[in-house]
Protein backbone atom coordinates (compact mmCIF):
# COMPACT_ATOMS: atom_id res chain seq x y z
CA UNK A 1 0.00 0.00 0.00
CA UNK A 2 1.34 3.44 -0.90
CA UNK A 3 2.23 5.83 1.93
CA UNK A 4 -0.51 8.23 0.86
CA UNK A 5 -3.13 5.50 0.99
CA UNK A 6 -1.78 4.25 4.33
CA UNK A 7 -2.05 7.81 5.64
CA UNK A 8 -5.64 8.07 4.38
CA UNK A 9 -6.64 4.81 6.09
CA UNK A 10 -4.83 5.78 9.31
CA UNK A 11 -6.54 9.19 9.33
CA UNK A 12 -9.97 7.66 8.75
CA UNK A 13 -9.50 5.08 11.51
CA UNK A 14 -8.16 7.67 13.97
CA UNK A 15 -11.11 9.93 13.12
CA UNK A 16 -13.60 7.16 13.91
CA UNK A 17 -11.91 6.46 17.25
CA UNK A 18 -11.72 10.15 18.19
CA UNK A 19 -15.33 10.69 17.13
CA UNK A 20 -16.59 8.12 19.64
CA UNK A 21 -13.95 8.64 22.34
CA UNK A 22 -13.98 12.45 22.37
CA UNK A 23 -16.52 13.90 19.94
CA UNK A 24 -19.68 12.23 21.20
CA UNK A 25 -18.79 12.73 24.91
CA UNK A 26 -18.15 16.45 24.25
CA UNK A 27 -21.43 16.73 22.35
CA UNK A 28 -23.19 15.03 25.25
CA UNK A 29 -21.72 17.54 27.69
CA UNK A 30 -22.70 20.41 25.43
CA UNK A 31 -26.32 19.41 24.84
CA UNK A 32 -27.09 17.67 28.14
CA UNK A 33 -26.96 20.50 30.65
CA UNK A 34 -27.47 19.80 34.31
CA UNK A 35 -31.06 20.26 35.45
CA UNK A 36 -32.35 21.27 38.87
CA UNK A 37 -34.05 18.22 40.38
CA UNK A 38 -34.82 19.82 43.74
CA UNK A 39 -38.07 18.36 45.11
CA UNK A 40 -38.09 15.44 42.67
CA UNK A 41 -38.28 11.89 44.00
CA UNK A 42 -36.13 9.11 42.57
CA UNK A 43 -36.79 5.41 43.04
CA UNK A 44 -33.72 3.20 43.22
CA UNK A 45 -34.43 -0.52 43.64
CA UNK A 46 -37.15 0.14 46.21
CA UNK A 47 -35.34 2.94 48.02
CA UNK A 48 -36.62 6.45 47.42
CA UNK A 49 -34.69 9.68 47.63
CA UNK A 50 -36.17 13.14 47.31
CA UNK A 51 -33.62 15.71 46.24
CA UNK A 52 -33.46 18.86 48.40
CA UNK A 53 -33.44 22.29 46.75
CA UNK A 54 -30.57 23.25 44.45
CA UNK A 55 -29.53 19.67 43.74
CA UNK A 56 -28.62 19.14 40.08
CA UNK A 57 -28.36 16.12 37.81
CA UNK A 58 -27.38 15.24 34.24
CA UNK A 59 -30.15 13.35 32.40
CA UNK A 60 -28.15 10.17 31.77
CA UNK A 61 -27.11 9.81 35.39
CA UNK A 62 -30.40 8.45 36.72
CA UNK A 63 -30.53 4.71 35.99
CA UNK A 64 -33.53 3.34 37.86
CA UNK A 65 -33.07 -0.20 36.47
CA UNK A 66 -29.53 -0.35 37.83
CA UNK A 67 -30.45 1.35 41.11
CA UNK A 68 -28.01 4.19 40.50
CA UNK A 69 -28.21 7.97 40.45
CA UNK A 70 -25.57 10.67 40.46
CA UNK A 71 -26.39 14.11 41.79
CA UNK A 72 -24.44 17.33 41.76
CA UNK A 73 -24.44 19.24 45.04
CA UNK A 74 -22.43 22.41 44.63
CA UNK A 75 -19.15 21.24 43.10
CA UNK A 76 -19.47 17.76 44.58
CA UNK A 77 -20.61 14.60 42.77
CA UNK A 78 -22.80 12.37 44.89
CA UNK A 79 -23.24 8.84 43.60
CA UNK A 80 -25.97 6.68 45.14
CA UNK A 81 -26.17 2.95 44.37
CA UNK A 82 -28.86 0.66 45.77
CA UNK A 83 -28.95 -3.13 45.44
CA UNK A 84 -30.06 -6.23 47.24
CA UNK A 85 -30.28 -8.77 48.74
CA UNK A 86 -27.27 -8.16 50.97
CA UNK A 87 -26.33 -10.36 53.92
CA UNK A 88 -23.73 -8.21 55.67
CA UNK A 89 -24.06 -5.16 57.90
CA UNK A 90 -23.29 -1.51 57.21
CA UNK A 91 -19.84 -1.66 58.84
CA UNK A 92 -18.81 -4.50 56.55
CA UNK A 93 -20.23 -2.69 53.53
CA UNK A 94 -18.31 0.47 54.48
CA UNK A 95 -15.10 -1.58 54.75
CA UNK A 96 -15.76 -3.07 51.30
CA UNK A 97 -16.26 0.40 49.84
CA UNK A 98 -13.01 1.47 51.52
CA UNK A 99 -11.17 -1.55 50.09
CA UNK A 100 -11.76 -0.29 46.56
CA UNK A 101 -11.10 3.35 47.41
CA UNK A 102 -7.73 2.84 49.05
CA UNK A 103 -6.23 1.20 45.95
CA UNK A 104 -7.29 4.09 43.71
CA UNK A 105 -4.29 6.21 42.71
CA UNK A 106 -3.88 9.17 45.06
CA UNK A 107 -6.73 8.25 47.40
CA UNK A 108 -6.12 8.04 51.14
CA UNK A 109 -8.75 6.97 53.67
CA UNK A 110 -8.99 9.17 56.74
CA UNK A 111 -11.33 9.06 59.75
CA UNK A 112 -14.69 7.25 60.09
CA UNK A 113 -17.78 9.46 59.90
CA UNK A 114 -21.40 9.20 61.00
CA UNK A 115 -24.08 8.77 58.37
CA UNK A 116 -27.84 8.87 58.78
CA UNK A 117 -30.54 8.13 56.24
CA UNK A 118 -34.28 8.38 56.93
CA UNK A 119 -34.54 6.21 60.08
CA UNK A 120 -31.46 4.10 59.29
CA UNK A 121 -28.02 4.59 60.77
CA UNK A 122 -25.07 3.90 58.50
CA UNK A 123 -21.30 3.68 58.58
CA UNK A 124 -18.95 5.93 56.69
CA UNK A 125 -15.37 6.90 55.96
CA UNK A 126 -13.81 10.13 54.80
CA UNK A 127 -11.01 10.24 52.27
CA UNK A 128 -8.74 12.69 50.54
CA UNK A 129 -7.62 12.58 46.93
CA UNK A 130 -4.84 14.37 45.08
CA UNK A 131 -7.34 16.95 43.86
CA UNK A 132 -9.90 17.11 46.63
CA UNK A 133 -11.78 15.20 49.28
CA UNK A 134 -14.81 12.99 49.76
CA UNK A 135 -16.61 10.52 51.96
CA UNK A 136 -18.61 7.34 51.72
CA UNK A 137 -21.72 6.21 53.56
CA UNK A 138 -23.04 2.65 53.72
CA UNK A 139 -26.54 1.62 54.80
CA UNK A 140 -28.12 -1.81 55.11
CA UNK A 141 -31.79 -2.29 55.94
CA UNK A 142 -33.93 -5.39 55.36
CA UNK A 143 -31.22 -6.92 53.14
CA UNK A 144 -31.22 -3.81 50.92
CA UNK A 145 -27.99 -1.89 50.78
CA UNK A 146 -27.42 1.70 49.75
CA UNK A 147 -24.00 3.17 49.06
CA UNK A 148 -23.30 6.86 48.85
CA UNK A 149 -20.00 8.23 47.55
CA UNK A 150 -19.46 11.98 47.59
CA UNK A 151 -16.39 13.67 46.24
CA UNK A 152 -15.36 17.08 45.05
CA UNK A 153 -12.53 19.52 44.64
CA UNK A 154 -13.35 21.17 47.93
CA UNK A 155 -15.97 19.86 50.33
CA UNK A 156 -16.67 22.90 52.45
CA UNK A 157 -18.94 22.51 55.53
CA UNK A 158 -21.88 24.03 53.65
CA UNK A 159 -21.63 21.52 50.82
CA UNK A 160 -21.16 18.63 53.26
CA UNK A 161 -24.27 19.77 55.10
CA UNK A 162 -26.30 19.80 51.87
CA UNK A 163 -25.01 16.32 50.95
CA UNK A 164 -26.00 15.08 54.43
CA UNK A 165 -29.47 16.54 53.80
CA UNK A 166 -29.68 14.56 50.56
CA UNK A 167 -28.54 11.38 52.34
CA UNK A 168 -31.12 12.01 55.08
CA UNK A 169 -33.79 11.79 52.36
CA UNK A 170 -32.87 8.17 51.57
CA UNK A 171 -35.97 6.22 52.59
CA UNK A 172 -36.01 2.44 52.88
CA UNK A 173 -39.80 2.31 53.00
CA UNK A 174 -40.70 0.57 56.25
CA UNK A 175 -37.67 1.93 58.12
CA UNK B 1 4.70 -7.59 8.43
CA UNK B 2 7.75 -5.82 9.87
CA UNK B 3 7.87 -2.60 11.90
CA UNK B 4 8.11 0.29 9.45
CA UNK B 5 8.81 3.73 10.97
CA UNK B 6 7.49 5.41 7.82
CA UNK B 7 4.08 3.68 7.92
CA UNK B 8 1.27 6.00 9.10
CA UNK B 9 -0.98 2.98 9.70
CA UNK B 10 1.58 1.36 12.00
CA UNK B 11 2.12 4.60 13.93
CA UNK B 12 -1.63 5.05 14.33
CA UNK B 13 -2.05 1.50 15.62
CA UNK B 14 0.88 1.86 18.04
CA UNK B 15 -0.22 5.24 19.43
CA UNK B 16 -3.91 4.36 19.81
CA UNK B 17 -3.22 0.93 21.32
CA UNK B 18 -0.62 2.45 23.68
CA UNK B 19 -2.91 5.26 24.83
CA UNK B 20 -5.90 2.95 25.25
CA UNK B 21 -3.80 0.39 27.15
CA UNK B 22 -2.79 3.06 29.67
CA UNK B 23 -6.44 4.10 30.12
CA UNK B 24 -7.48 0.46 30.43
CA UNK B 25 -4.87 -0.22 33.11
CA UNK B 26 -5.84 2.96 34.95
CA UNK B 27 -9.46 1.75 35.01
CA UNK B 28 -8.91 -1.92 35.81
CA UNK B 29 -5.74 -2.17 37.90
CA UNK B 30 -7.16 -0.73 41.16
CA UNK B 31 -10.02 -3.25 41.12
CA UNK B 32 -7.60 -6.09 40.35
CA UNK B 33 -5.42 -5.01 43.28
CA UNK B 34 -8.39 -4.76 45.62
CA UNK B 35 -9.71 -8.18 44.58
CA UNK B 36 -6.59 -10.17 43.55
CA UNK B 37 -8.12 -13.65 43.75
CA UNK B 38 -11.22 -12.68 41.77
CA UNK B 39 -9.10 -10.72 39.30
CA UNK B 40 -6.70 -13.57 38.60
CA UNK B 41 -9.57 -16.05 38.20
CA UNK B 42 -11.38 -13.72 35.80
CA UNK B 43 -8.27 -13.09 33.75
CA UNK B 44 -7.48 -16.80 33.42
CA UNK B 45 -11.05 -17.84 32.63
CA UNK B 46 -11.77 -15.15 30.05
CA UNK B 47 -8.34 -15.52 28.42
CA UNK B 48 -9.42 -19.06 27.56
CA UNK B 49 -11.59 -17.46 24.85
CA UNK B 50 -8.46 -17.02 22.74
CA UNK B 51 -7.61 -20.75 22.76
CA UNK B 52 -10.30 -22.05 20.35
CA UNK B 53 -9.63 -19.16 17.98
CA UNK B 54 -5.89 -19.82 17.95
CA UNK B 55 -6.70 -23.47 17.25
CA UNK B 56 -9.02 -22.32 14.44
CA UNK B 57 -6.22 -20.24 12.95
CA UNK B 58 -3.94 -23.26 12.92
CA UNK B 59 -6.73 -25.39 11.44
CA UNK B 60 -7.02 -23.02 8.45
CA UNK B 61 -3.30 -22.18 8.29
CA UNK B 62 -2.93 -23.40 4.71
CA UNK B 63 -5.69 -21.04 3.58
CA UNK B 64 -4.46 -17.95 5.45
CA UNK B 65 -1.87 -15.55 4.12
CA UNK B 66 -1.93 -13.05 7.03
CA UNK B 67 1.19 -13.31 9.21
CA UNK B 68 0.71 -14.36 12.85
CA UNK B 69 1.38 -10.79 14.01
CA UNK B 70 -1.82 -9.57 12.31
CA UNK B 71 -4.34 -11.44 14.48
CA UNK B 72 -2.24 -10.55 17.55
CA UNK B 73 -2.47 -6.88 16.57
CA UNK B 74 -6.21 -7.31 15.98
CA UNK B 75 -6.58 -8.87 19.42
CA UNK B 76 -4.68 -5.98 21.04
CA UNK B 77 -6.86 -3.45 19.19
CA UNK B 78 -10.03 -5.20 20.32
CA UNK B 79 -8.80 -5.46 23.92
CA UNK B 80 -7.69 -1.84 24.26
CA UNK B 81 -8.84 0.75 21.70
CA UNK B 82 -12.19 -0.86 20.96
CA UNK B 83 -13.01 -1.41 24.64
CA UNK B 84 -12.04 2.07 25.86
CA UNK B 85 -13.60 3.91 22.91
CA UNK B 86 -16.81 1.93 23.34
CA UNK B 87 -16.84 2.73 27.04
CA UNK B 88 -16.68 6.49 26.44
CA UNK B 89 -18.81 6.53 23.28
CA UNK B 90 -21.61 4.28 24.52
CA UNK B 91 -21.86 6.15 27.82
CA UNK B 92 -22.09 9.48 26.00
CA UNK B 93 -24.71 8.18 23.57
CA UNK B 94 -26.66 6.91 26.57
CA UNK B 95 -26.53 10.46 27.98
CA UNK B 96 -27.73 11.95 24.69
CA UNK B 97 -30.63 9.49 24.55
CA UNK B 98 -31.53 10.25 28.16
CA UNK B 99 -31.61 13.95 27.31
CA UNK B 100 -33.80 13.35 24.28
CA UNK B 101 -36.15 10.61 25.50
CA UNK B 102 -35.72 10.33 29.25
CA UNK B 103 -33.55 8.19 31.55
CA UNK B 104 -35.82 5.13 31.69
CA UNK B 105 -36.07 4.90 27.90
CA UNK B 106 -32.32 5.42 27.54
CA UNK B 107 -31.49 2.74 30.10
CA UNK B 108 -33.66 0.24 28.21
CA UNK B 109 -32.69 1.10 24.65
CA UNK B 110 -29.12 2.40 24.69
CA UNK B 111 -27.72 -1.18 24.86
CA UNK B 112 -29.74 -1.87 21.69
CA UNK B 113 -29.21 1.35 19.74
CA UNK B 114 -25.94 2.84 20.99
CA UNK B 115 -23.54 0.09 22.10
CA UNK B 116 -23.75 -2.07 18.92
CA UNK B 117 -23.01 0.92 16.67
CA UNK B 118 -20.00 2.14 18.66
CA UNK B 119 -18.53 -1.29 19.39
CA UNK B 120 -18.90 -2.78 15.92
CA UNK B 121 -17.69 0.33 14.09
CA UNK B 122 -14.57 0.66 16.27
CA UNK B 123 -13.72 -3.05 16.10
CA UNK B 124 -14.15 -2.99 12.31
CA UNK B 125 -11.96 0.12 12.13
CA UNK B 126 -9.26 -1.94 13.82
CA UNK B 127 -9.64 -4.69 11.23
CA UNK B 128 -9.31 -2.10 8.45
CA UNK B 129 -6.15 -0.70 10.06
CA UNK B 130 -4.53 -4.13 10.42
CA UNK B 131 -5.43 -5.00 6.82
CA UNK B 132 -3.79 -1.72 5.75
CA UNK B 133 -0.68 -2.63 7.75
CA UNK B 134 -0.59 -6.14 6.29
CA UNK B 135 -1.55 -4.93 2.81
CA UNK B 136 -0.71 -7.52 0.16
CA UNK B 137 -0.85 -10.35 2.69
CA UNK B 138 -4.62 -10.79 2.60
CA UNK B 139 -5.46 -13.86 0.54
CA UNK B 140 -9.23 -13.80 0.90
CA UNK B 141 -12.32 -13.68 3.07
CA UNK B 142 -11.00 -16.35 5.45
CA UNK B 143 -8.13 -14.04 6.43
CA UNK B 144 -10.69 -11.38 7.31
CA UNK B 145 -12.82 -13.82 9.29
CA UNK B 146 -9.85 -14.92 11.40
CA UNK B 147 -8.56 -11.36 11.85
CA UNK B 148 -12.03 -10.12 12.80
CA UNK B 149 -12.53 -13.02 15.19
CA UNK B 150 -9.28 -12.19 16.99
CA UNK B 151 -10.21 -8.51 17.22
CA UNK B 152 -13.59 -9.55 18.63
CA UNK B 153 -12.09 -12.04 21.04
CA UNK B 154 -9.75 -9.36 22.41
CA UNK B 155 -12.80 -7.21 23.09
CA UNK B 156 -14.64 -10.19 24.56
CA UNK B 157 -11.81 -11.07 26.97
CA UNK B 158 -11.61 -7.56 28.43
CA UNK B 159 -15.38 -7.04 28.45
CA UNK B 160 -15.92 -10.40 30.16
CA UNK B 161 -13.18 -9.60 32.68
CA UNK B 162 -14.73 -6.18 33.34
CA UNK B 163 -18.23 -7.64 33.83
CA UNK B 164 -16.84 -10.30 36.19
CA UNK B 165 -14.94 -7.74 38.27
CA UNK B 166 -17.88 -5.36 38.25
CA UNK B 167 -20.05 -8.20 39.55
CA UNK B 168 -17.48 -8.92 42.28
CA UNK B 169 -17.39 -5.27 43.33
CA UNK B 170 -21.19 -4.93 43.23
CA UNK B 171 -21.49 -8.12 45.26
CA UNK B 172 -19.63 -6.35 48.11
CA UNK B 173 -18.82 -9.70 49.73
CA UNK B 174 -15.03 -9.61 49.69
CA UNK B 175 -12.42 -11.14 47.38
CA UNK B 176 -14.46 -14.19 46.37
CA UNK B 177 -14.58 -16.01 43.02
CA UNK B 178 -18.27 -17.04 42.94
CA UNK B 179 -19.45 -13.89 41.09
CA UNK B 180 -16.62 -14.35 38.56
CA UNK B 181 -17.60 -17.95 37.88
CA UNK B 182 -21.28 -17.01 37.61
CA UNK B 183 -20.46 -14.31 35.05
CA UNK B 184 -18.17 -16.72 33.16
CA UNK B 185 -20.95 -19.30 32.92
CA UNK B 186 -23.42 -16.72 31.60
CA UNK B 187 -21.15 -14.62 29.38
CA UNK B 188 -18.50 -17.20 28.57
CA UNK B 189 -20.33 -20.50 28.25
CA UNK B 190 -23.95 -19.58 27.42
CA UNK B 191 -23.30 -16.39 25.47
CA UNK B 192 -19.64 -16.79 24.55
CA UNK B 193 -19.99 -18.48 21.20
CA UNK B 194 -22.18 -15.84 19.56
CA UNK B 195 -20.62 -12.74 20.95
CA UNK B 196 -18.02 -10.23 19.76
CA UNK B 197 -15.71 -12.72 18.06
CA UNK B 198 -18.48 -13.91 15.75
CA UNK B 199 -19.80 -10.42 15.04
CA UNK B 200 -16.39 -9.02 14.14
CA UNK B 201 -15.58 -12.13 12.08
CA UNK B 202 -18.51 -11.21 9.81
CA UNK B 203 -17.38 -7.59 9.56
CA UNK B 204 -13.81 -8.80 8.97
CA UNK B 205 -15.02 -11.00 6.12
CA UNK B 206 -16.50 -7.89 4.52
CA UNK B 207 -13.28 -5.90 4.94
CA UNK B 208 -11.18 -8.70 3.46
CA UNK B 209 -13.64 -9.09 0.58
CA UNK B 210 -13.28 -5.39 -0.25
CA UNK B 211 -9.49 -5.50 0.19
CA UNK B 212 -9.03 -8.43 -2.18
CA UNK B 213 -11.70 -7.66 -4.79
CA UNK B 214 -11.23 -3.88 -4.83
CA UNK B 215 -14.45 -3.10 -6.66
CA UNK B 216 -17.18 -0.60 -5.82
CA UNK B 217 -19.54 -3.54 -5.29
CA UNK B 218 -17.16 -5.16 -2.81
CA UNK B 219 -17.03 -1.93 -0.78
CA UNK B 220 -20.82 -1.96 -0.59
CA UNK B 221 -20.72 -5.63 0.44
CA UNK B 222 -18.28 -4.66 3.19
CA UNK B 223 -20.51 -1.82 4.39
CA UNK B 224 -23.49 -4.21 4.27
CA UNK B 225 -21.59 -6.72 6.41
CA UNK B 226 -20.94 -4.02 9.02
CA UNK B 227 -24.60 -2.93 8.97
CA UNK B 228 -25.71 -6.56 9.32
CA UNK B 229 -23.39 -7.08 12.28
CA UNK B 230 -24.73 -3.95 14.00
CA UNK B 231 -28.26 -5.30 13.48
CA UNK B 232 -27.31 -8.76 14.83
CA UNK B 233 -25.61 -7.17 17.84
CA UNK B 234 -28.68 -4.98 18.48
CA UNK B 235 -30.89 -8.08 18.30
CA UNK B 236 -28.58 -9.84 20.76
CA UNK B 237 -28.72 -6.91 23.21
CA UNK B 238 -32.46 -6.39 22.82
CA UNK B 239 -34.90 -7.38 25.55
CA UNK B 240 -36.61 -9.64 22.99
CA UNK B 241 -37.07 -13.20 24.35
CA UNK B 242 -35.03 -12.30 27.43
CA UNK B 243 -37.80 -13.59 29.70
CA UNK B 244 -37.89 -16.91 27.82
CA UNK B 245 -41.60 -16.33 27.08
CA UNK B 246 -42.34 -17.40 30.64
CA UNK B 247 -41.04 -20.94 30.04
CA UNK B 248 -38.33 -20.80 32.70
CA UNK B 249 -34.63 -21.58 32.25
CA UNK B 250 -35.21 -23.66 29.12
CA UNK B 251 -37.15 -20.81 27.54
CA UNK B 252 -34.37 -18.35 28.36
CA UNK B 253 -31.80 -20.75 26.86
CA UNK B 254 -33.93 -21.13 23.73
CA UNK B 255 -34.18 -17.36 23.49
CA UNK B 256 -30.40 -17.01 23.78
CA UNK B 257 -29.93 -19.56 20.99
CA UNK B 258 -32.55 -18.00 18.73
CA UNK B 259 -30.94 -14.58 19.07
CA UNK B 260 -27.36 -15.80 18.80
CA UNK B 261 -27.51 -18.56 16.22
CA UNK B 262 -28.02 -16.39 13.10
CA UNK B 263 -24.55 -14.82 13.52
CA UNK B 264 -22.89 -18.21 14.06
CA UNK B 265 -24.64 -19.66 11.00
CA UNK B 266 -23.53 -16.70 8.88
CA UNK B 267 -19.88 -17.25 9.92
CA UNK B 268 -20.19 -20.98 9.28
CA UNK B 269 -21.60 -20.24 5.79
CA UNK B 270 -18.87 -17.65 5.11
CA UNK B 271 -16.12 -20.11 6.08
CA UNK B 272 -17.62 -22.79 3.81
CA UNK B 273 -17.99 -20.25 0.98
CA UNK B 274 -14.40 -19.04 1.39
CA UNK B 275 -13.06 -22.60 1.44
CA UNK B 276 -14.99 -23.40 -1.75
CA UNK B 277 -14.30 -20.18 -3.66
CA UNK B 278 -10.85 -19.10 -2.58
CA UNK B 279 -8.87 -22.27 -2.06
CA UNK B 280 -5.41 -22.60 -0.61
CA UNK B 281 -2.77 -19.90 -0.46
CA UNK B 282 -0.46 -20.68 -3.38
CA UNK B 283 2.75 -22.31 -2.14
CA UNK B 284 1.58 -22.24 1.50
CA UNK B 285 1.06 -26.00 1.90
CA UNK B 286 4.51 -26.71 0.50
CA UNK B 287 6.01 -23.95 2.64
CA UNK B 288 4.36 -25.37 5.75
CA UNK B 289 5.73 -28.83 5.03
CA UNK B 290 9.19 -27.35 4.64
CA UNK B 291 8.76 -25.47 7.95
CA UNK B 292 8.17 -21.87 6.81
CA UNK B 293 5.68 -20.18 9.05
CA UNK B 294 4.35 -17.43 6.83
CA UNK B 295 2.95 -17.63 3.35
CA UNK B 296 3.40 -15.40 0.37
CA UNK B 297 1.18 -12.58 -0.75
CA UNK B 298 -2.13 -13.34 -2.36
CA UNK B 299 -1.99 -14.49 -5.92
CA UNK B 300 -4.78 -12.77 -7.78
CA UNK B 301 -7.72 -14.93 -8.68
CA UNK B 302 -8.01 -14.87 -12.48
CA UNK B 303 -11.78 -14.71 -12.19
CA UNK B 304 -11.59 -11.46 -10.21
CA UNK B 305 -9.42 -8.82 -11.78
CA UNK B 306 -7.23 -6.92 -9.32
CA UNK B 307 -7.75 -3.18 -9.19
CA UNK B 308 -11.00 -3.39 -11.11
Amino acid sequence: MSRRRSLAVATAVAAVVLLFALGVPLLNKAVSPTVDVGGETFVLAGVTVTAPDDVLMRPGYYQPGSGRAEFLVGDAEVDIAVAGPYDFDAEYLAAEMGRLLEVQPGVQLTEPRECAADGVEGAGRSFVTETGAGFTCAFVHDEIRAEVTAKGASLDPGTVGRIDSLIAQLSFGAA
Amino acid sequence: MRPDPTSPAQWTAALLIGAAAILLLYNTLPVALAYPRAGTTALVLFSLFAVPFWWLRRRFADRLALPAAAPVLGLLWGATVAVMTSLFGSRALHGLMATAWGPTWAERWSPVLAAPVVEEVVKTAGVVLVVAIAWGRVHGVLDGIVLGAFCGVGFQIVEGYAFAMSSTVLNRAGDVVEPVIAVFIVRGVLAGLWSHAVFTAIAGAGVAYAATRRTARSVWVSAGALAAVIALHALWNSPLLRDGLGLGALGVLAGVMLKGLPAVLIVWWLVRWAQREEGYVPGKTLAMVSGEAEGPARTPNPAEPEGA
